[in-house]
């Protein structure tokens, strides 16, 4: 009798404790299995996060083709200053700080419309004696995040 | 061709969507709310030969021409209007579903992840000692319907408990405090999973194939995932593991059957690692986001080299 009269208060995880997972899939019907590939691509990019969708598009500019003509221009927003030889970051606009260390300096120190990608990679692999595959790699990585948070913006091709 | 079994309202699968795309990539989004009006599966298997076909909208291909799959989320699919029974209804609903697990299984290409792999996630205490056998610490951990044995696990463990679900079941983890003591009889409704709380940093562990990204997750919240319920703040940023927890990361992944993970650890002030949980399905677009880790870049290169 007892644990009949408990279980009507539920089990001890809370309903609001056990969200649903996934997506609403109510609100979003299943799209048309000929749809073309732009139609695909613009219901796709309404569906993802702004951020994930400044990733894609980081992404999309350095695996082109064109790579080796782009170069970056610091946010209009961002007011910066070298502390013991590493950059300090504020975003005027969100408040944020952010800091860089001596590579992520000297590539910050670069974007500044007059390096391209492949400039910026020559010249870490100078300063640091390292081989260009990893250098581009974490170039790469760093300026997807510096474009994700609007730190940077490309200064060609956008 | 790459078969993608999920739904685009999923921004995980539009990512994925978005990246085939711009690498011109054949692939099917294939929705399986569309049975049975624009979708058909038929297949046949003798011995390890396997024909078929799959029919989705106006496109038809062989079971043969399938390269690689990439499982998200079997959609079930739009009842038929003449299902009206509740016994016919499971059947439409689960039948599509059973044919395409069965060939998912045991398709001889890579599919990321294949079912059985997946099913390891339904019970997390079955999980936790093949993550156990793989050289990862785990909490001391005890499920229940017994409010006597909760209330002595609690003391136990000088009251640094959390609670969350034994099955694949989401539920936001919660700290056991001494108000939850009161209503510990809500036990004997659901078997519950009580675990020792593990001081330390987490630590999110994608694999994808033999790459591994690790993201520390530092925030004061119990459960990151909804830090934002407790305007707690929580920050993601990418990290790299001492190549042991690494390798280690790799081979639980390879012990579970799984090409992908996501692998949730604890790192201690001593600098132990724990692990929680495997996630065969992980939802690594919110990872990536916060840490421009090229996670989802490794998966459709895995995907599209079986086609290249």
């Amino acid at each position: 009798m007892l644990e009949s009269q408990q279980c009507r208060k539920g089990p001890f995880i809370l309903v609001e404790m056990r969200p649903y997972v996934g997506p609403h899939l109510e609100d979003h019907p299943p799209l048309d299995p000929n749809i073309p590939d732009d139609g695909l691509l613009e219901v796709a990019r309404e569906l993802m996060s702004e951020r994930l969708q400044r990733q894609v598009k980081a992404l999309d500019l350095l695996s082109s083709s064109a790579q080796t003509e782009i170069g970056f221009l610091h946010n209009e927003d961002i007011v910066w200053s070298i502390l013991e030889g590493e950059a300090v970051l504020l975003d005027l606009e969100t408040g944020l700080f952010f800091s860089l260390n001596q590579v992520g300096t000297l590539i910050w120190e670069r974007c500044d419309g007059k390096h391209t990608f492949t400039e910026i990679c020559a010249a870490l692999c100078e300063a640091f004696d390292v081989a260009e595959e990893i250098v581009h790699d974490d170039l790469t990585k760093l300026i997807i995040y510096l474009k994700q948070e609007r730190l940077i913006i490309t200064s060609s091709h956008e | 061709m790459i078969l993608l079994v999920g739904a685009l309202a999923d921004s995980l699968m539009a990512y994925i969507c978005t990246c085939l795309i711009a690498k011109k990539a054949d692939f099917i989004p294939m929705d399986a709310r569309h049975y049975p009006e624009q979708l058909d599966l038929t297949w046949e298997r003798e011995g390890d030969n396997l024909q078929g076909a799959l029919r989705y909208g106006k496109r038809e291909v062989a079971i043969t021409d399938i390269r690689a799959v990439y499982l998200r989320q079997i959609t079930f699919p739009n009842r038929a209007p003449q299902v009206d029974t509740a016994y016919h209804g499971v059947a439409f609903d689960n039948g599509l579903a059973w044919s395409l697990t069965a060939l998912i299984d045991i398709l001889p290409i890579l599919v990321i992840n294949r079912p059985y792999a997946i099913m390891s996630n339904m019970s997390k205490p079955y999980q936790q000692r093949i993550i156990a056998m793989s050289g990862f610490r785990t909490p001391r951990t005890l499920i229940t319907t017994q409010p006597g044995d909760a209330a002595q696990f609690y003391k136990d463990c000088q009251g640094r408990v959390i609670y969350k679900s034994v099955s694949d079941q989401r539920s936001i983890v919660n700290r056991m405090t001494s108000e939850d003591l009161k209503r510990l009889e809500q036990v004997r409704c659901c078997p519950t999973q009580f675990q020792e709380c593990i001081a330390g940093n987490e630590v999110r562990v994608h694999t994808v194939g033999k790459q591994v990204f690790a993201s520390e997750i530092v925030t004061d919240a119990v459960d990151y995932r909804y830090a934002w319920m407790n305007d707690t703040e929580c920050r993601i940023r990418g990290i790299e593991l001492p190549d042991e927890i690494a390798e280690r990361c790799v081979r639980l992944t390879t012990d579970l059957g799984l090409v992908i993970s996501g692998i949730d650890l604890r790192k201690t002030p001593e600098g132990e690692y724990y692990c929680f949980e495997v996630n065969p399905t992980p939802g690594f677009n919110y990872y990536q986001a916060f840490t421009g880790q090229r996670i989802g870049e490794a998966l459709v290169e895995l995907l599209c080299n079986e086609t290249s």
